[in-house]
């Protein structure tokens, strides 16, 4: 059965929400949910204040969320198992620190979604802000594990310190894409229209399928062009998955630099061979 | 003539064994990698383990979308396997021009072994780890790009030592049969076939006048030896040859058995169809050719 909250009017204060999740609802009535606490600025409400709470035996999901809740922060912050669904968009922070289920958007997302995020899988349908998957301030290392899937744009600083995991943008990245890199993936299918590409990155991969259409950073070095078998492995995933793959993607070609040269130099851009564009 | 199927018993025994998918970028690579890393490979009696080709994947079908074919192998043991498997796949597919490996059993559960986990390191520091819904991939540079195999591979509990032995009048009549059994045999996954072609002609009896040897020729089916010492072979049978399986299951190899001994039953020159044991003494697998013949009626 599942629990479902409509947001009675888009608030005028930023909501944080932490208490929306999936896996500590589940066992949760209607009544007690409704008595749950948010925080709207610097007030307590209760979570019956802004929305409308009801179980129903029609959901996909463990946990709905309908409305616009771009201004609702921190929803499924640190949740560790079950399915939730968001018919609107959500502020950020969303699903930062998870470490299991899953949460899928069908609109848009604030800044921080799947920060520090250990396990699990974000699906964005809309776009997405600046540090999806990246290290809070001060955190040696981002996103450790799980996917995180956005169908249209993304912002700056995705993926920063990332240190496992898998990233995926169907639509435009911005700046920073991969910056301090650890480790992990990150697939951009989309044009990528920002610079400091990669830059410190110790290991990881980012594949570009459209290609930066910038000059790389000069700590960068072109190795060969060849067919990574692995990518495909990513690519079946992704289908999986429901996310769109060009299908000559499977047997395509890439362009590999290696860099970033001031950090280790162990990590890896490839550039998707027949849309190589670096000068 | 109807062929006379005996009254007896396969003996076989556990073994571990694994599924290897092995793809490259044509069906040839690909083939060569399976048949050369399944070389030198037919009886633990002398050989680190017992492999072959169990099937040829359609790229729909393999890990990378790229063809492939499927290997088993077994051992007397899992760190026997793991380090016949290392060894072979490093020595055998790692070699081959645009090969990778991986696993092909299922979930892979605590019984596991390393393959590309011990691999890895002939990268030398360059070798790049990436984990994919719970399975680690190894990335090795190579000089045609990259290796890439799997780091954990799953194992099973199989049964190695199924076995028919085909009796019939010439030798021509009854390496026919065997063709025929081995042809039907390969029908079935999960089921391999070790010896040279699926057949074996110099089946081995447990111990020897010669200390040094475990295994000495199955004389009681040798058809020269007729008549100077105790023999099996059926009369007027001038030849038999012997074809071992190894499969997943139990039920994989008693079918592969039964379709056997059916196909080898319809060729001509075939007087009699047995099986080799131990007197049940070994193996605690007995499969009875009569049990099979009729539990898995084949057309």
């Amino acid at each position: 059965m599942s629990l479902i909250l409509r947001l009675r009017t888009p608030p005028s204060l930023p909501i944080e929400a932490e208490c929306l999740r999936p896996d500590t609802l589940r066992d949760l009535s209607a009544a007690e949910v409704s008595r749950l606490v948010a925080w709207a600025g610097k007030d307590r409400v209760e979570l019956g204040d802004l929305f409308t709470v009801e179980r129903d035996d029609s959901g996909s999901a463990d946990l709905t969320l309908v409305g616009d809740l771009s201004g609702v922060r921190r929803i499924g912050e640190g949740m560790t198992s079950g399915g939730l669904r968001i018919d609107g968009d959500a502020g950020g922070h969303l699903g930062a620190r998870m470490s299991g289920g899953f949460i899928e958007v069908a609109g848009s997302v604030g800044d921080w979604a799947g920060a520090m995020m250990r396990d699990g899988l974000i699906r964005v349908r809309g776009n997405a802000g600046d540090r999806l998957g990246s290290a809070y301030p001060g955190e040696r290392l981002g996103m450790r594990g799980g996917a995180i899937l956005v169908d249209g744009d993304l912002g700056a600083n995705a993926g920063e310190f990332m240190r496992r995991g898998l990233i995926a943008v169907r639509g435009e990245a911005g700046d920073g894409l991969g910056a301090n890199l650890v480790a992990g993936s990150i697939l951009a299918f989309g044009p990528v229209r920002g610079g400091r590409l990669g830059a410190g990155m110790k290991r990881g991969t980012i594949a570009l399928f459209e290609g930066p259409m910038l000059p790389f950073l000069p700590t960068f070095r072109h190795a060969c062009r060849y067919r990574p078998v692995f990518l495909t492995l990513y690519l079946k995933q992704l289908q999986d998955w429901g996310f769109d793959v060009p299908p000559d993607a499977f047997e395509a070609e890439f362009e590999r630099y290696n860099g970033d040269l001031i950090a280790s130099g162990k990590g890896e851009v490839l550039i998707r061979g027949d849309r190589h564009a670096i000068e | 003539m109807a062929v006379f199927i005996a009254d007896t018993f396969a003996e076989a025994f556990p073994m571990t064994a694994t599924r290897l998918v092995i793809t490259a970028e044509t069906p040839g690579w690909a083939e060569t990698a399976a048949r050369v890393l399944s070389g030198y490979a037919t009886s633990v009696i002398a050989c680190d383990a017992e492999a072959g080709v169990e099937a040829v994947l359609d790229r729909a079908l393999t890990p990378d979308q790229r063809p492939g074919v499927s290997v088993l192998l077994f051992a007397f043991s899992r760190d026997a396997l793991e380090k016949a498997v290392s060894n072979r796949v490093g020595q055998c597919v790692m070699t081959c021009p645009t090969t990778a490996c991986y696993n092909g059993l299922t979930p892979i559960g605590e019984k596991s072994i390393k393959v590309g986990g011990r691999l890895r390191y002939f990268g030398d520091g360059r070798q790049i780890s990436k984990l994919l819904d719970g399975r680690r991939y190894w990335r090795v540079p190579v000089m045609d790009g990259e290796f890439l195999c799997e780091e954990t591979f799953g194992t099973t509990k199989g049964v190695a030592g199924g076995n028919i032995i085909i009796c019939g009048n010439t030798q021509m009549n009854t390496l026919g049969a065997a063709e025929c059994a081995v042809q039907a045999m390969r029908q079935s996954t999960g089921v391999l076939l070790p010896f040279p072609g699926g057949i074996a002609r110099s089946g081995s009896k447990v111990g020897s006048k010669y200390k040094a040897l475990r295994a000495s020729t199955n004389t009681a089916f040798a058809p020269t030896l007729r008549g100077a010492v105790p023999s099996e072979i059926a009369p007027g049978a001038d030849c038999a040859y012997e074809i071992v399986i190894d499969g997943l299951t139990l039920e994989g190899v008693e079918a592969a058995m039964a379709a056997g001994m059916s196909a080898a039953a319809r060729c001509p020159g075939v007087i009699a169809i047995t099986a080799g044991n131990y007197g049940g003494k070994l193996g605690p697998f007995h499969i009875r050719l009569h049990d099979v013949r009729d539990r898995y009626p084949c057309p």
